[in-house]
């Protein structure tokens, strides 16, 4: 179960390190548009692959 | 790094109630979630001063540049097209070689060929339509064309090549000795001197012009037709004959005649002598003439003076007596058709030849000259 590199990268940086989408964008050297495609459909990708997985993390599920 | 789908370069500006993005707008629980449990593995030692990158598409900043390119592709594809054009045009431009034309060997000394100097060391060179062949004191050379034949050029000879057609092929000597070995079809190679044409007759002929544009031409094998503005003559093999500016062809002649004979034709045929000196002139031809010398009184039918025509036939007749479908009526006024079956009868080649070119290059033949 893994994201593809190119999403996983983006989102590491986003969720992990903290850093906002021009600020990645700034270090990358990738194009705002870009970072901010990449962060939304490597999001998606998570949310798909999670949601199938035996743990859900979503807050909503572990309240209920 | 992969960059993911660029397709949205050009979308409007971001949002800035996006979370995701940049943290603006309604935190979105889930987002939080995350940032929440993975904070703990951020990386906490200072980020290392890399320099800044170049972003990866600067057109966006440089709008001149999105216009460039197309501007520097199409000037990229003009110049390819040109140079393709101009290679192929290169390519398919006739070459010295490929011109109809005389392939040049045998060069021995120097010469020149249009503006630039052979030697015997290049190999077969090309002579082509419009080009100038001149041979200095030293120097000769060898022309031929497949379908034609062979030239050899003496040592101070200029010649130029006029044309090289399938029916006609012509070349001009101005100067100097050509050897000539033809073996295109009759009346098809045609020398041009400043005082007459040669017309190969199937042959091979030996032809010389001077400084002052006297020519002589001597033929080996075959025959050969010589002419000027209606002034014609056949020199069969093993006869001469000589050519003056504003003349033309003189009277052709075998060389082993008697020098009285040879020297009264020469003042006969170029020298503006009195009526009366011609007159005895033909007397001396006549009474120098052998058997074969027929070939000049049939010559000096057309030549002479009434009165003097008379003596010729008589002559002519005693050595080769005329055919019997003419008349000497006939013969005496110059009936062209009656004259060349007298031709005919004195054992060189059949003079349909000749006529048959005439009729098909130069008009009908007429009379020549009267001084």
């Amino acid at each position: 179960m893994s994201l593809s590199e190119t999403y996983r990268e983006t989102l590491i940086l986003r969720l992990v390190e903290g850093m906002t989408g021009p600020e990645i964008a700034a270090r990358t050297g990738m194009t705002h548009g870009s970072v901010r495609v990449n962060l939304h459909r490597g999001m998606e990708q998570l949310r798909a692959k999670l949601n199938a997985g035996p743990s859900r993390v979503r807050p909503e599920q572990e309240k209920s | 790094m992969d960059t993911g789908d660029n397709r949205t370069e050009n979308r409007p500006p971001i949002e800035s109630n996006d979370y995701l993005w940049d943290r603006s707008g309604e935190p979105d629980p889930e987002i939080q979630h995350l940032e929440a449990l993975l904070e703990r593995f951020r990386h906490d030692s200072p980020t290392p001063a890399f320099p800044e990158i170049v972003p990866e598409r600067q057109w966006a900043f440089f709008p001149w540049r999105r216009r460039l390119f197309p501007a520097l592709a199409t000037a990229a594809v003009g110049i390819a097209a040109i140079v393709a054009v101009t290679l192929l045009v290169y390519r398919t431009k006739p070459t010295p070689s490929t011109l109809a034309g005389w392939n040049v060997s045998g060069v021995r000394g120097t010469l020149r060929i249009g503006q630039k100097t052979i030697g015997g060391k290049e190999g077969t060179s090309r002579l082509v339509i419009g080009q100038m062949l001149e041979t200095d004191s030293q120097s000769r050379a060898s022309l031929q064309a497949d379908d034609t034949g062979k030239i050899e050029v003496d040592p101070g000879t200029r010649l130029r090549l006029l044309s090289m057609g399938s029916g006609l092929k012509r070349i001009a000597l101005d100067r100097g000795t050509i050897h000539t070995y033809i073996w295109a079809p009759p009346g098809q190679f045609v020398v041009d001197t400043p005082s007459a044409v040669t017309v190969d007759l199937g042959c091979a002929y030996t032809l010389q012009v001077d400084d002052s544009g006297a020519g002589m031409v001597r033929t080996s094998l075959g025959w050969v037709g010589f002419k000027l503005n209606g002034h014609e003559s056949f020199i069969p093999a093993g006869a001469a004959c000589a050519t003056r500016p504003k003349v033309g062809p003189g009277t052709p002649y075998f060389e082993d005649a008697s020098a009285e004979f040879r020297s009264a034709l020469a003042r006969f045929d170029f020298e503006d002598t009195a009526s009366r000196q011609r007159a005895r002139d033909v007397v001396i031809v006549l009474s120098e003439t052998r058997k074969r010398d027929a070939l000049t009184l049939w010559h000096l039918l057309t030549r002479v003076d009434d009165q003097q025509r008379v003596l010729v036939y008589d002559r002519l007749s005693q050595l080769v007596p005329p055919p019997a479908a003419a008349t000497k009526e006939e013969i005496l006024r110059l009936d062209q058709p009656m004259l060349d079956l007298w031709w005919n009868e004195l054992g060189f080649d059949d003079i349909s030849v000749w006529r048959h070119w005439e009729r098909s290059w130069a008009g009908t033949a007429t009379p020549v000259r009267e001084k």
